[in-house]
């Protein structure tokens, strides 16, 4: 430090003296070549090129050489990828896979949730890449026909399940259900489950949970009477979840989504929930469900909503709780009924919105005003346009980018959104999408 | 993007560091140009940050320009990151409450970034980039990193070495050997 100092002082005084510190560096290199890079920013450099890339590009020279592969903490193991290492069209060649291994040995995370093919072959990957990546922490599969004897060291490392696979080969859904319960009762440092219903993760109807202090957890959930049951013994033995998302499927009566909403008011550790309901409902639940979510978790940072109301028109009252979300940080709401200016005050409680999300049937710009009026530190805005909105009204110093999802014809012409830009000093982008294709509108 | 180790919230943070942008410090390349940057945004630069809070913000602002001795910060690449350390100062900071943050080092980049760093000159885009290290600019590097890497993906060996002027090092028997153990990854299905 005190000589790089000195470095500069000298250099202050006399431009000779840079100069002939230049000239003592070991080589000197054009400054168009990426050679005069040290090994560090070069491995800086490369460390956004894909796997494949990064294996292709070996050989460029005996820097990228040795810098291409330090930054691969992460691998994805594709149908794709396992193709390509397939002998003879049929068995995975290990050898490669330990090559790879080798090269990479830093990898952290392997996932296979992608799989589909070459499911099989997964444990002895799994396998190969922990005998020769030692800082190998996670691994992110999908229980299916992952079984037999290498797997048995391998489920403690799983830390992650997707979705339940269906297995196209057999039709035994009873076989299938009991591999994936044992599998459960053997990965202990599970923390992220995505499941299709709660009974998957109980060894019976009646029998004990085998998913327990996770932290993240996606399902849905089926209104009746073994359901709710098995529900309050979820939430007993999972108070540790900081995300949930869940859909509410086969709905009753109001009495059953309160019951549901009861239960998930004791999980005050949740940062983040999800709810879409499958069914119409009518003002007043979703007001109360609002409430009684609220004043419980209090450390709620996300909040989404999807769902069907039975009213044409937002009321005033229905949005009213948003005022004990004080620390919400992200929004999404998704009603299929028209909102105005008026359902959307409540949005004022929520100052430290970042992102916003609102998908209405129908809405006008008057919206958007009191968006802007209510979330000071609101940095992302989605739309999702479908019928109505002629115009945007000026997004003073508030947006960092907005997103247009819009029907195949908008009323929003190139002027309107450039005006936009213009009239906004801090908004950078915005994104219209119409059918899959974007356009960008930029400064 | 920017590092807030105070976690103080809201707007007052906001205004002040829209309040310290307004006071203006200068910079000087290693070709002795002398430039004026927002104070705010040329803390982006961990280098200049940590010598304005060693030598105080009051010195830095009336007295010497501060030097950027490293050869790689021209007056043009000076420039450049002046530009664009003042376009991101007010960047949004990565939230650790969300999860998917971390997943901004795989987005693309924004088209206002594409279009600052699709520089013709590859000299000065390779200075920008080994300046913007030297001076310790994160986003900046990555910026830079996302461009080149971009401009690789898919490429032949040859064409990256054409393209980027990299001498090829290895022997004929090296290079060889690497490609029969890699072969699996050219061939075509």
């Amino acid at each position: 430090m005190a000589q790089q100092t000195k470095h500069k002082k000298t250099s202050l005084e006399t431009t000779d003296d840079g100069n002939e510190d230049n000239k003592q560096q070991p080589q000197m290199y054009a400054k168009d070549t990426l050679g005069r890079f040290g090994d560090d920013l070069s491995a800086l450099i490369v460390s956004y090129l894909s796997l494949e890339d990064r294996i292709r590009l070996e050989c460029v020279s005996k820097q990228f050489q040795r810098t291409v592969f330090g930054s691969v903490v992460d691998i994805t193991l594709s149908d794709e990828l396992m193709q390509r290492l397939l002998t003879n069209g049929k068995t995975i060649n290990t050898q490669l896979l330990a090559t790879i291994a080798i090269k990479c040995p830093n990898i952290e995370t392997i996932d296979c949730r992608g799989m589909r093919s070459y499911i099989a072959y997964i444990p002895r990957a799994i396998k190969t890449f922990r005998d020769n990546c030692h800082n190998l922490r996670d691994i992110y599969c999908n229980v299916s026909k992952m079984s037999g004897q290498t797997m048995h060291t391998l489920w403690p490392m799983i830390t992650r399940i997707g979705y339940k696979t269906f297995d196209d080969n057999t039709s035994d859904d009873k076989t299938s259900d009991d591999a994936y319960r044992q599998a459960l009762t053997h990965c202990h440092r599970l923390s992220k489950l995505v499941v299709n219903g709660l009974l998957s993760v109980f060894k019976s109807t009646s029998g004990p949970l085998l998913a327990k202090n996770l932290l993240k957890c996606q399902l849905n959930y089926y209104s009746n009477y073994y359901n709710t049951r098995h529900l309050s013994a979820f939430v007993a033995h999972n108070q540790s979840l900081r995300s949930l998302d869940i859909k509410y499927i086969e709905y009753k009566n109001n009495k059953s989504l309160m019951e549901m909403c009861g239960q998930l008011s004791r999980l005050t550790q949740l940062r983040e929930l999800r709810l879409g309901l499958d069914v119409m409902t009518d003002d007043d639940l979703i007001a109360d469900f609002l409430h009684t979510i609220g004043v419980n978790c209090k450390l709620l940072k996300r909040l989404s909503l999807e769902l069907f109301s039975t009213q044409k028109q937002i009321n005033v009252q229905t949005l009213d709780s948003l005022r004990y979300y004080r620390q919400l940080k992200r929004l999404d709401l998704r009603f299929n009924a028209t909102a105005d200016e008026i359902a959307l005050y409540p949005l004022r409680h929520c100052r430290r919105l970042t992102r916003l999300d609102i998908h209405f049937r129908r809405m006008n710009a008057n919206v958007l005003t009191i968006v802007r009026k209510s979330c000071p530190q609101l940095q992302y805005l989605c739309i999702h346009e479908a019928y109505s909105l002629s115009h945007i009204p000026p997004l003073q110093e508030i947006y960092y980018s907005v997103l247009i999802e819009s029907q195949p014809k908008t009323d929003l012409s190139d002027n309107d959104l450039n005006a936009m830009l213009s009239s906004s000093p801090k908004l950078k982008t915005i994104e219209i999408r119409v059918n899959n294709e974007k356009k960008f509108y930029s400064k | 993007m920017a590092d807030n180790a105070d976690h103080i919230d809201g707007d007052d943070n906001e205004d002040v560091r829209a309040q310290q942008n307004l006071i203006k410090i200068k910079l000087k390349s290693s070709e002795g140009g002398i430039y004026e940057c927002g104070l705010t945004a040329a803390k982006m630069s961990d280098l200049v940050k940590n010598m304005v809070e060693s030598l105080g913000t009051d010195a830095v602002v009336t007295t010497e320009p501060i030097i950027l001795g490293n050869e790689a910060v021209t007056d043009a690449a000076l420039k450049k990151i002046i530009e664009w350390v003042e376009f991101h100062w007010d960047d949004p900071p990565v939230d650790h409450d969300f999860e998917d943050e971390k997943d901004r080092r795989n987005e693309e980049l924004s088209h206002w970034d594409k279009q600052f760093i699709d520089v013709d000159d590859q000299a000065l885009l390779f200075d920008v980039i080994a300046a913007a290290n030297y001076m310790d600019i994160k986003g900046l590097v990555e910026v830079g990193a996302k461009h080149i890497c971009s401009k690789i993906r898919g490429k032949s060996c040859q064409e990256v070495r054409e393209m980027l002027k990299i001498t090829n090092d290895f022997t004929a028997e090296e290079e060889d050997a690497i490609h029969k153990e890699n072969a699996w990854i050219y061939a075509k299905d």
